[in-house]
Parts: structure tokens; C-alpha cells; sequence
């Protein structure tokens, strides 16, 4: 792996690290790198976030259902007594990817530079973008689920750390 | 003070934790409104007594930048303070905001902690407190 790679992934783990740990309250641990073009669909839940400007491409995270769930319970649990409406893991997907991609963004550009998301997409199944065009990834694993974040665009593959 | 918050972002879960945090921050006895996107943020503050604002940037319908200007170009709405949080804050972003009125902007995910410093450092400054 080269040196711009290495600091894409740093960026996204401690990006994803972070905003699980906050919001969530769920300690990260490195999993066993996964492959994101041998991904398989088999009824994972995903999340996608445009990133729009300085550098342009997509965020993604992908996890089971299972694993939603708990993230949400842990968010929701501590506010609402567990109460859980209807669609509510795939609004704390949404809402955790976005709050991902801002810190990961944030990490990369200078601190003098604004930047610019696009709104979160989340669904079911085939991820719905190609991922042989991935240019970085990290897998993670909390209590014993596996997420994987996925960094999509050519610009980031320029990246420079600046 | 802040007597009734409007808490305006599109997703439940952000409004959730904002309120939540809000509430551990100290303000447990404020009255909460919660807004889906601009248009319905706006119409709450001019229909209610309004003590804080708190908005996202990235928002279908009316966004938190247009927003923020309708809130400080208007007569009637430009006295109440607005917090700005959003995944999109850089400090580029909180310098620009602070220009159009905003007096302060975090970055999500928040803290009660980082929500208490700001609250408490408007209060200091202003009649609100």
C-alpha cells in the first residue's frame, strides 16, 4: 500500500472511529481487512454521501441489518427509553455517515477551506455504485459486527495531505 | 433563558441527539420545536416566542444558509440567536457564518460538553442570559 493510501485510511478510521464512539457509544476495533469488490449484497444495509466540493466522489458504509440496530438502540436507547419508530436505523445510518464524511473531509482539506456534502442515500442489497472504483476502505468491527466504510472518487486517489 | 428552542435538521436521529444533549447541557426545562428543513423552521419562529435557534446547513426544501439570512434579514426574527450545527463546519464555514449572524457553529457529532462552552459563552455576552 503506498503513502497516499495510508493516509486516506488513517483519515477514514479515525473519522469512523470517532463518530461511532460519540454518537453511538461503541468501542471500534480493526476487523480483518474485507475486500470491497468481492462485497456481497446478501441483505446488508448501506449508506451512500456525495461529496461535492473541494474534492469530489462518495462515502459509503455498509453493515447488517443486526448491526443498525444496535448502533440505533445505543443512540435512541439513552434518549427515547428505547422507543423505535419505523425507518429509524436507516435515519442514524444516514446521520452517521454524514457526520463521517464531514470529519473525513475536515481531516484532509486545509483548515481555511470550506467544503461541501451532498444528502445521504441508504437502502438495501447491491450497493448501488461501482465499487472496482474504490480507493480506499477500512473494515471495523464493534461487538462482534462488521462495518465497512468505503471511499469512492479519483480526486481522493490524488489526494496530497496538505 | 432560551425558553423554546426550535431544533431544525432533517434527520429525527440529529434532532434527537441535539435535544438530548441540550437537555444534559442543562436546559431540561426548555420548551423543544423540532423542524424538518427551513420553511417549516421559519414559520415556527415567526408563529412562536422563539429564545435560540439551533439549524443544519444540509437540508432539502429551505437550507440552513438560507435560513440563517431570512432569520437576520428580517425585523421581527433577527434578534434570535442561531447556533449553527452541521457535519459541514470547517473554520472557513464558521468564519462565513458568523458574518451572515450565527453566533457560533459546531461540527457533528456533538457533545453536551461543546454545546454547554457555547451556550454558556452567549449568555455571558448577551441579554438573552
Amino acid at each position: 500500500m503506498d503513502q497516499k493510501n495510508d493516509s486516506l485510511k488513517s483519515a477514514l478510521l479515525e473519522a469512523v472511529s470517532r463518530v461511532l464512539e460519540n454518537m453511538a457509544f461503541e468501542e471500534v476495533e480493526l476487523a480483518d481487512e474485507i475486500s470491497v469488490t468481492n462485497l456481497k449484497a446478501d441483505g446488508k444495509l448501506w449508506a451512500i454521501l456525495p461529496i461535492l466540493e473541494p474534492l469530489s466522489g462518495e462515502v459509503i458504509l455498509s453493515l447488517s441489518l443486526e448491526c443498525a440496530r444496535r448502533i440505533t438502540e445505543n443512540i435512541y436507547g439513552t434518549i427515547e427509553d428505547g422507543k423505535l419508530e419505523k425507518g429509524a436505523h436507516l435515519d442514524a445510518l444516514a446521520e452517521i455517515l454524514n457526520s463521517i464524511a464531514g470529519r473525513f473531509v475536515h481531516t484532509l482539506i486545509p483548515s481555511n477551506q470550506g467544503f461541501d456534502l451532498g444528502l445521504p442515500k441508504t437502502g438495501k442489497g447491491a450497493i448501488p455504485v461501482t465499487l472496482s472504483k474504490a480507493v480506499t476502505s477500512v473494515s471495523i468491527n464493534i461487538s462482534g459486527h462488521v462495518i465497512i466504510a468505503i471511499v469512492i472518487g479519483e480526486d481522493f486517489r490524488s489526494f496530497t495531505q496538505p | 433563558m432560551f425558553q423554546t428552542i426550535i431544533i431544525t435538521d432533517d434527520s429525527t436521529t440529529a434532532r434527537m441527539i441535539t435535544k438530548r444533549c441540550l437537555e444534559i447541557a442543562g436546559f431540561q426545562n426548555s420548551s423543544f420545536l423540532e423542524a424538518k428543513n427551513g420553511e417549516e423552521a421559519l414559520q415556527m419562529a415567526k408563529d412562536n416566542q422563539v429564545d435560540l435557534m439551533v439549524i443544519d446547513l444540509n437540508m432539502p426544501k429551505m437550507d440552513g444558509s438560507s435560513l440563517l439570512k431570512r432569520l437576520k434579514s428580517s425585523p421581527r426574527l433577527n434578534h434570535i440567536p442561531v447556533l449553527v450545527i452541521s457535519s459541514l463546519v470547517s473554520e472557513a464555514k464558521e468564519t462565513e457564518l458568523k458574518e451572515q449572524g450565527a453566533f457560533a457553529a459546531l461540527s457533528k457529532p456533538i457533545t453536551p460538553a461543546g454545546l454547554s462552552k457555547v451556550l454558556k459563552s452567549l449568555s455571558e455576552q448577551s441579554t438573552w442570559g
